[in-house]
C-alpha cells in the first residue's frame, strides 16, 4: 500500500465532504464495533488508464442521506431524500475518484472511469473492512467511515 | 424569450444541483430538460428546441463522449452549443472534447457562481456570432 497515495486520498475525500457536503472528516486509528450497528453502503470506482485501480467508499446508509439532503439543501427528513442516498454516495466516489488521479497523476493522463457501484452490506463485511489495515477509517460527523485504494502494481 | 437548456448526467442529485445552479444564474428560462444518459439526450434533441446542453462524461448506456461525437457527426454540435460538466480534471480529455466542438467544461465539484458565468460567456458569444453573421 502506496502511503503517499493513501495521504492524498485521505486529503482529498476530506476536502471533497467538506466543499460538497458540509461535513467534516478525520481520521482515526480505531472506533468501537458499536458505532458499525447500522446499514452500511459500499460504493466502488475503478479507474483505467496509465494505472488501474479503484477506489471503495463504505459509509452508513444513513450518512448517504445526509449526504443526498445536505448537496440538494433539504431535510434528511424530506421524502425525496429516500431513494437518494445511493446516488449520493456514487456521486461523491465519483467527484473523489476524479480528484485524486488529477492530484496523484496530475492533469496530463486520461483516465476512464466506471460507473460507481453500490451495494448493501453485511455487519461482518463492514467490521472486517475496518479491521483490515489496509482500508483507511475516517470519522465524518461521527459516522465511521472507510476508504480503499486499490492501484494495480503499486 | 427563454432558453430550453438540456442536462444530462446519470446522477439525478447532479442533475438537481445543476438545473438549480441555473435557475440562480439568473438568466431567462423557458424550460429545463433532463436526461440520464447520452441516448436519452439525444432523443430529447430530436423531440425538443434546446439551447444549450451541460453534459456529463461518465454515464452508463451512452457516455457523454459517445453523445457528444453523436452530436458532432450529425451536425448538431454546429447549432446547440455543449458544456462538459464532470469529475475529471485532464487536460488531454478537455482538448479532446473541445476538438470535437465542446465549448466548454466545468469541472465538478463547481459552484454556482461557475455555471453562471460558463453559461453566460457561451450564450454572449453565440448571440454575438449571429449579429455578426446578420
Amino acid at each position: 500500500m502506496n502511503q503517499e497515495n493513501l495521504a492524498m486520498l485521505e486529503t482529498v475525500f476530506t476536502n471533497c465532504l467538506e466543499n460538497i457536503a458540509f461535513m467534516f472528516c478525520e481520521k482515526v486509528e480505531a472506533m468501537d464495533d458499536e458505532a458499525f450497528d447500522t446499514d452500511f453502503a459500499r460504493g466502488t470506482i475503478s479507474f483505467n488508464g496509465p494505472v488501474n485501480g479503484s477506489i471503495t467508499l463504505i459509509i452508513p446508509r444513513d450518512m448517504g442521506k445526509e449526504l443526498a439532503a445536505n448537496t440538494l439543501g433539504i431535510e434528511t427528513s424530506d421524502p425525496a431524500i429516500l431513494d437518494q442516498a445511493d446516488d449520493a454516495i456514487g456521486e461523491l466516489l465519483n467527484v473523489i475518484c476524479g480528484q485524486f488521479l488529477t492530484t496523484a497523476k496530475g492533469t496530463g493522463p486520461v483516465f476512464d472511469l466506471t460507473v460507481p457501484k453500490i451495494r448493501l452490506m453485511t455487519r461482518q463485511d463492514v467490521l472486517d473492512a475496518k479491521n483490515d489495515p489496509e482500508h483507511l477509517l475516517l470519522r465524518a460527523d461521527d459516522n465511521p467511515v472507510i476508504l480503499k485504494l486499490e492501484i494495480e502494481n503499486e | 424569450m427563454g432558453y430550453n437548456i438540456l442536462i444530462v448526467d446519470d446522477s439525478s442529485i447532479a442533475r438537481s444541483v445543476i438545473g438549480k445552479s441555473i435557475k440562480l444564474a439568473d438568466i431567462p428560462i423557458n424550460e429545463i430538460f433532463y436526461a440520464a444518459n447520452g441516448q436519452e439526450g439525444l432523443q430529447i434533441l430530436d423531440e425538443s428546441w434546446i439551447d444549450v446542453v451541460f453534459a456529463d462524461i461518465n454515464m452508463p448506456v451512452m457516455s457523454g463522449i459517445e453523445m457528444v461525437e453523436r452530436m458532432s457527426d450529425n451536425g448538431v454540435m454546429d447549432n446547440i452549443p455543449v458544456i462538459i460538466i464532470s469529475t475529471e480534471g485532464s487536460e488531454t480529455r478537455i482538448e479532446q472534447l473541445k476538438s470535437k466542438g465542446v465549448r466548454s467544461y466545468i469541472r465538478k465539484p463547481f459552484t454556482p457562481e461557475r455555471i453562471r458565468d460558463t453559461i453566460n460567456d457561451v450564450l454572449l458569444c453565440d448571440e454575438e456570432e449571429e449579429e455578426d453573421s446578420q
